[in-house]
């Protein structure tokens, strides 16, 4: 318990009743309480259907947003045409038989093509040079010239498939969100694996969204820690406190006011504990929002064994 | 026993009772504007009043979500208070700063057994020792006014601030030792 009749503190309290302002109070009363009563009014009316939908509305854009994003990264996986042999002149009975792509050799490009120049600044091939195919890309003819799994000759087996996400051993100290079993389900395709592969824009949103939720809960994860780990130094809980260090707890995060671990153990005095955060890279220079350091603090309590663990001493 | 009465006077407030808040109010007002306004000091002072409004507004708000057995009314309060005013810093970028006052001299400072602090006596006194509160680093003032003026347990200064009880009482006692400090010697002057 506090001591409320400290001497300090009382006259603190005699202090502050004699510089009290009776009339100032009363005013301030009124209008408190005025503005209380008018503020629960407000509240107890009904809201506007329109901002009870509000979330569902901001929900239904971010979702449209999304689709029309996955939609302008995805591209179906159409069988490639065979890649143009430039300056070669095409049998004619070659070009008869199967409907050819919208290529040209040794053609000048279609007029759709000229009408929608490349992005990139390369210069139009002159007439009669290699057309290029169309906007069949040239990545696109690395990425089809890559064997994909349903590109697989008969015969052998199919590739493995990518180990779904759930199934990994999970370090985080949190469950997996809502949106991870989705991602289990339809994993997002490796860096170097063909559009071809994905399945639909559901993958490419499921993806994202799981990549999302992993980063969050990882971020939860670390702070978590940090407060578990303040905590901990602040009881002297010399085991847990090692325990926290070895899962990774960050040993500078610091709390609303901007005290770590290593203040609270040494406003709480427990050498043990701030000599072993130091010896895990705790800083005793870093200042809280009053703009003291753990060494201000350790000055203040006065005990030499703060500040030989400050030191780095035992 | 008190803290039961405000626990019971929100309820009440939560019931449709118009008086109950009013009578709240009343036993709390003066400690919790005096902690907002000592917490700004002078430099923010104009800001108090508005920043005690908005506590007693967010506390009638949320009045049906107050639950007496995780904590005790005014340790709501004032933590409720003390968000607004670091909010209102958060918000016009100030950047705490400790007392200027050395904590390692202030603790080795003798205990006087007779200073001003103990009666205060006259009004420049009483300035003099509100100035001096009003100098103390931002956590320690703040516990001095929730253990003067409000009458908070450490527990409920613990609570208040989101430390752990030994932090509470150790920020209780720097702040204590450096009033202390201050005005050892000045009875023999000003009584």
């Amino acid at each position: 318990m506090s001591d409320p009749t400290d001497p300090v503190d009382q006259a603190y309290a005699e202090a502050e009743a004699m510089l009290n302002d009776e009339a100032a109070r009363a005013e301030r009363r009124a209008r408190v309480l005025a503005a209380v009563a008018s503020d629960g009014a407000r509240s107890a009316r009904p809201r506007p259907t329109v901002w009870r939908r509000g979330g569902w509305l901001a929900a239904a854009g971010v979702s449209a947003a999304a689709l029309v994003l996955a939609s302008q990264l995805y591209r179906p996986p159409t069988p490639y045409p065979a890649p143009a042999k430039p300056a070669a002149p095409a049998p004619s009975a070659n070009v008869a038989k199967p409907p050819a792509p919208a290529t040209a050799q040794a053609a000048p490009a279609p007029s759709v093509a000229l009408s929608r120049p490349p992005i990139s600044a390369k210069p139009a091939p002159a007439p009669g040079g290699p057309a290029p195919a169309s906007d069949f890309t040239s990545r696109d003819q690395a990425l089809a010239a890559k064997p994909s799994g349903a590109a697989a000759p008969p015969g052998e087996p199919p590739p493995p498939a990518p180990p779904a996400m759930a199934a990994e051993p999970s370090t985080s100290a949190f469950p997996m969100s809502e949106a991870a079993p989705q991602a289990a389900a339809a994993p997002p395709p490796a860096a170097d694996e063909p559009r071809g592969a994905e399945t639909g824009s559901g993958a490419v949103v499921a993806g994202l969204m799981a990549g999302r939720a992993e980063k969050s809960a990882s971020r939860e994860a670390v702070s978590d820690l940090g407060a578990r780990l303040r905590a901990a130094a602040a009881a002297g809980r010399v085991s847990d406190v090692e325990a926290l260090l070895k899962a990774g707890a960050p040993v500078d995060a610091a709390d609303a006011e901007g005290d770590t671990a290593l203040m609270m153990s040494i406003e709480a005095d427990h050498p043990a504990v701030a000599a072993m955060l130091v010896q895990h890279g705790a800083d005793p220079d870093q200042p809280n929002h009053d703009g003291q350091s753990a060494r201000d603090l350790a000055k203040a309590v006065g005990d030499p064994k703060l500040d030989a663990a400050l030191s780095g001493g035992p | 026993m008190e803290a039961d009465d405000d626990a019971a006077l929100l309820s009440a407030h939560v019931a449709g009772d118009g008086q109950a808040f009013a009578r709240l109010y009343d036993r709390y007002d003066r400690p919790c504007f005096l902690f907002i306004r000592r917490l700004l000091g002078r430099a923010h002072a104009e800001a108090a009043e508005d920043l005690h409004q908005e506590t007693w507004i967010a506390i009638a708000r949320n009045a049906a979500a107050f639950d007496p057995a995780r904590a005790s009314f005014r340790a709501w309060l004032f933590t409720v208070a003390r968000h607004k005013v670091f909010d209102h810093f958060r918000r016009r970028k100030v950047t705490v700063l400790s007392g200027a006052a050395d904590e390692a001299a202030a603790l080795a400072a003798p205990d006087p057994a007779a200073s001003p602090l103990d009666a205060v006596v006259s009004r420049d006194l009483a300035q003099r020792v509100v100035a001096a509160v009003e100098a103390l680093p931002l956590e320690q003032r703040g516990a001095l006014i929730m253990s003067a003026q409000g009458g908070l347990s450490l527990e409920e200064i613990a609570e208040a601030t989101g430390v752990a009880v030994e932090t509470a009482k150790s920020r209780l006692r720097y702040a204590r030792a450096k009033l202390r400090a201050l005005f050892a010697g000045e009875r023999s002057v000003h009584v």
